[in-house]
C-alpha cells in the first residue's frame, strides 16, 4: 500500500481527522511562542547545525573518544552492525543476568530494532513505561508520532483499553482518572523490574556520559530502582562537549512541546553503585545514510517532532499512514535511504510547503531533501507507471513552448465546456473534495499581447 | 574488540562527509532583568512552586506551611534541618515515601530548572517520593543553560538531572495530568 491509500482510511474518520490535525497545529503554537522567547533562536539554530556537522564529518574519532571515557568511567559498551545484532546483544545481556522483567522508556531506536519482539519471544517481559508509549503496547500497535506515541487515539479509545488490559471501569475515559490507573499499574511494574532500557537523547564525547529527557520521570525511575541499566543510541547520538548540551537543550523542549525544558533532563556517567551501565552503539544503516551526500545532514535529526507537528500532510493523514519507525517529513527521507522501494510514496506525502525546513531545530533543509528523494525515485523507476507517465508527458510540453501554449487552448476550451461528471471524473483526485477554478477564455500571454497591441 | 565496532569504524571513516558551514549571525544568550522572577514563572508554567527563605533556620517552618509536607507520614531528607521519619535500605522501599527534601546545587532562570545530583538512595527517594522540595541558594542562579554548564560538570557523579516541575504527562489527548510516575509537586525553596 502506498501512503495516499492509507491516508484514505484515517481522513475518512473526519472527527478524528480534524482533532488530530488540531492538537498538533496546538502544539506547533506553543513551540512558536516558546521560540520567540529567545530572540537569538536563528543563531542557536545555526550553532546546532554547526555542532552536528562537524561531528558527523568526524564521527569515528568522536565515537572511540566517547568510548574511552564510557569505558572509563566504568560503563560497558558494546556495537551493534545491524538491528539482528542489537537485539542479541540485549538479549544475551538480560539471559546471562537471568532477568525475565524489564522495564523500557522511550526509544525509537528500540522500535526501529523490534526489540520488544524478539525479547518477548525469548520469555522476556518488556513494559514500555512512557504512558503513551504503554497505551499503544497494550494495543499492540506502533507508536504514529515520536513525541506523542498516541496522538491518534481517542480519550473513549484509551479507556477501553485500560478496561480490557487493566481493569479500569467501563467507559472511564478522563485523562487524569486514566494516568492515575496507569501509574498505579505501572508502579508494580517499575518496582518488580530487574532491569531497564532506556534511549539515549544525547552522548557526550568528552566525558563518555549520556543524557535522557523525559516529562513523566519514568527513565529515572527505570535506572533508580533495577541494577542494571542498558542505554541504547544510534552513532549519531554524539555531541562533541558537555556545553554543547546546552545548545541542544534550549532547542529540544521548545521544538517538541513548546517546554523551556523538560521536567527531567538526566546525565549518566557510569554505572550506580553495586550496578552495571551497558552502552549499545548502534549502525543500522546510519553509516550508508552518512556515505549518501544528499542526505546526510538529516542524521543531524535531534527527534523532536517538530517537523511532524507542522506537516499539513503529517496532520490530516496520521503518522500510521508512513508505515516507518519515523513518520513525517524526516521519516519519509530517513526511511526510503533503508529501503527504497518500500517506501517510495513517502517523499511525495509532502506539498514542499517547506514548513518542516522553516521549523527545524538543527536546519535540516527537509523539503529540499524530499524533493531531491522525488527526482531520484523517479530516475530509478521507484514511482507509480500512472505518475511517471504524467511526468514525461507534462515533461515533453514544458520543453516545447508551441506545444504548451498549444494545450493550454486546448484544457481552456475542453474545462469550459465539459460535463461537471467528466471534469470530476476519476483521474482527478484533486478534485475530490476541492473545485477546479474557473477556465479563463485566454492565457496571460494572449491577453497581454492583446493589450500591448492596443497600447500601439 | 567486536567485529562490528572495527567495521563500522572503518565504514565511518571512509566516508567523507561535505563539510556544512552555515552562516551564523553574532549572538548571545539570553539574560534576564530579574532572573528570580523569570525562574518562578517558568517553574509555575510546568506546574511547580517557589519558596523564598533568609536563612537555612526558617527551611521547617516554610515546608510546614505547606499542605503536601503538613499531611506527610514518612519524610526523608539527608538535610540537617529536616527530621526524617522514614529510611529505606533497598532502593524499593522509598516508594512508600511521603515528601523527600533534596539539596539542589544549581538554578537556571530561563528553564525554571535546578540541578540535582543525589546519591544512589536520594536518587530512589527524589523519583518515588509522592512530593519532592529542593533547597537550593539564591546566588546559585543563573540566567541559562550555558551558565549552568560553565558551572557544572555532570561527568562528576554517576547521575545528576535537571528537575524542572513535578512528573507530567499529555499523552491521552493532550491533556496535561501531573504525576504520571514521580512526584505529584515539586516545590524550589531558594535561601539566602
Ligand atoms: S528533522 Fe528537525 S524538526 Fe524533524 S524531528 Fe528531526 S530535529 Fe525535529
Amino acid at each position: 500500500m502506498t501512503h495516499p491509500e492509507r491516508a484514505n482510511a484515517f481522513a475518512n474518520n473526519e472527527d478524528r481527522a480534524r482533532w488530530h490535525d488540531q492538537a498538533l497545529w496546538f502544539v506547533r503554537d506553543r513551540r512558536d511562542r516558546a521560540m520567540q522567547g529567545l530572540p537569538e533562536w536563528e543563531g542557536l539554530r545555526a550553532e546546532a547545525a554547526r555542532i552536528k556537522g562537524e561531528t558527523l564529518s568526524r564521527l569515528a574519532d568522536q565515537l572511540e573518544s566517547f568510548e574511552d571515557n564510557a569505558i572509563a568511567s566504568g560503563a560497558k559498551v558494546h556495537w551493534a552492525g545491524d538491528a539482528r545484532e542489537f537485539n542479541d546483544i540485549v538479549l544475551d545481556l538480560l539471559r546471562t543476568r537471568r532477568v525475565t522483567r524489564v522495564v523500557k522508556s522511550k526509544s525509537m531506536l528500540t522500535e526501529e530494532c523490534q526489540l520488544n519482539p524478539w525479547l518477548e519471544a525469548h520469555g522476556v517481559e518488556v513494559v514500555d513505561t512512557d504512558l503513551g508509549e504503554r497505551i499503544v503496547q497494550l494495543r499492540r500497535e506502533p507508536p504514529s508520532h515520536i513525541v506523542f506515541p498516541a496522538i491518534h487515539l481517542r480519550k473513549e479509545e484509551i479507556g477501553e483499553t485500560f478496561h480490557a488490559h487493566l481493569g479500569s471501569p467501563k467507559g472511564l475515559a478522563d485523562p487524569t482518572r486514566l494516568t492515575e490507573i496507569a501509574r498505579g499499574d505501572l508502579r508494580s511494574k517499575f518496582l518488580g523490574a530487574q532491569a531497564g532500557i532506556t534511549g539515549v537523547n544525547f552522548a557526550i564525547a568528552e566525558t563518555g556520559g549520556i543524557v535522557v529527557c523525559t516529562n513523566e520521570g519514568n527513565a529515572d525511575l527505570g535506572t533508580a530502582l533495577p541494577p542494571i541499566h542498558i542505554a541504547c543510541m544510534g552513532i549519531e547520538k554524539l555531541v562533541p562537549k558537555t556545553a554543547d548540551l546546552a545548545v541542544f537543550l534550549r532547542l529540544l523542549a521548545r521544538s517538541a512541546t513548546g517546554q523551556a525544558i523538560t521536567a527531567y533532563t538526566s546525565h549518566f556517567h557510569g554505572p550506580r553503585e553495586g550496578g552495571e551501565l551497558h552502552i549499545v552503539i548502534v549502525d543500522n544503516g546510519r553509516s550508508e545514510t552518512l556515505a549518501n551526500p544528499s542526505f546526510a545532514r538529516a542524521l543531524s535529526c535531534i527527534r523532536c517532532g517538530a517537523c511532524m507537528n507542522t506537516c499539513p500532510v503529517f496532520r490530516r493523514s496520521g503518522g500510521h499512514s508512513y508505515e516507518a519507525t519515523i513518520p513525517g517529513p524526516i521519516g519519509s527521507i530517513l526511511e526510503p535511504v533503508r529501503d527504497a522501494a518500500r517506501h517510495a510514496s513517502l517523499p511525495f506525502a509532502c506539498t514542499l510547503c517547506g514548513s518542516c525546513t522553516d521549523v527545524c531545530p538543527v536546519a535540516i533543509p527537509l523539503h529540499h531533501q524530499l524533493k531531491a528523494w522525488r527526482g531520484e525515485l523517479t530516475e530509478r523507476a521507484l514511482t507509480g507507471k500512472w505518475k511517471r507517465f504524467c511526468l514525461a508527458l507534462s515533461r515533453a510540453i514544458f520543453e516545447r513552448p508551441g506545444l504548451y501554449s498549444a494545450a493550454g487552448r486546448l484544457v481552456r476550451w475542453l474545462g469550459r465546456r465539459l460535463p461537471r461528471r467528466w471534469l470530476y471524473g476519476k483521474a482527478n483526485t484533486w478534485g475530490i473534495a476541492r473545485e477546479l477554478p474557473e477556465f479563463p477564455s485566454e492565457s496571460f500571454r494572449e491577453r497581454y499581447r492583446r493589450e500591448r497591441a492596443r497600447e500601439r | 574488540m567486536s567485529a562490528s565496532r572495527e567495521s563500522i569504524l572503518r565504514r565511518l571513516r571512509e566516508t567523507r562527509v561535505p563539510r556544512h558551514h552555515p552562516a551564523a549571525a553574532a549572538w548571545s544568550p539570553l539574560r534576564y532583568a530579574d532572573p528570580l522572577g523569570e525562574f518562578e514563572q517558568r517553574l509555575e508554567v510546568a506546574g511547580g512552586s517557589c519558596v523564598e527563605i533568609a536563612g537555612r533556620d526558617e527551611l521547617a517552618a516554610a515546608l510546614g506551611a505547606l499542605a503536601p509536607f503538613r499531611d506527610a507520614e514518612k519524610i526523608a531528607s539527608p538535610l540537617p534541618e529536616i527530621l526524617s521519619t522514614w529510611d529505606a535500605a533497598d532502593p524499593r522501599g522509598w516508594a512508600e515515601l511521603d515528601f523527600a527534601v533534596l539539596e539542589g546545587q544549581l538554578a537556571v532562570a530561563e528553564s525554571g530548572a535546578v540541578w540535582v545530583a543525589p546519591s544512589d538512595s536520594e536518587r530512589s527517594a527524589c523519583f518515588l517520593a509522592e512530593h519532592l522540595a529542593l533547597v537550593v541558594r539564591r546566588d546559585s542562579l543563573v540566567h541559562n543553560l550555558h551558565e549552568a554548564y560553565a558551572v557544572l560538570d555532570p561527568s562528576r557523579s554517576a547521575f545528576g538531572c535537571f528537575i524542572a516541575g513535578p512528573s507530567k504527562t499529555a499523552d491521552i489527548e493532550q491533556a496535561l495530568v501531573i504525576g504520571a510516575h514521580g512526584p505529584r509537586s515539586l516545590v524550589v525553596v531558594f535561601w539566602g
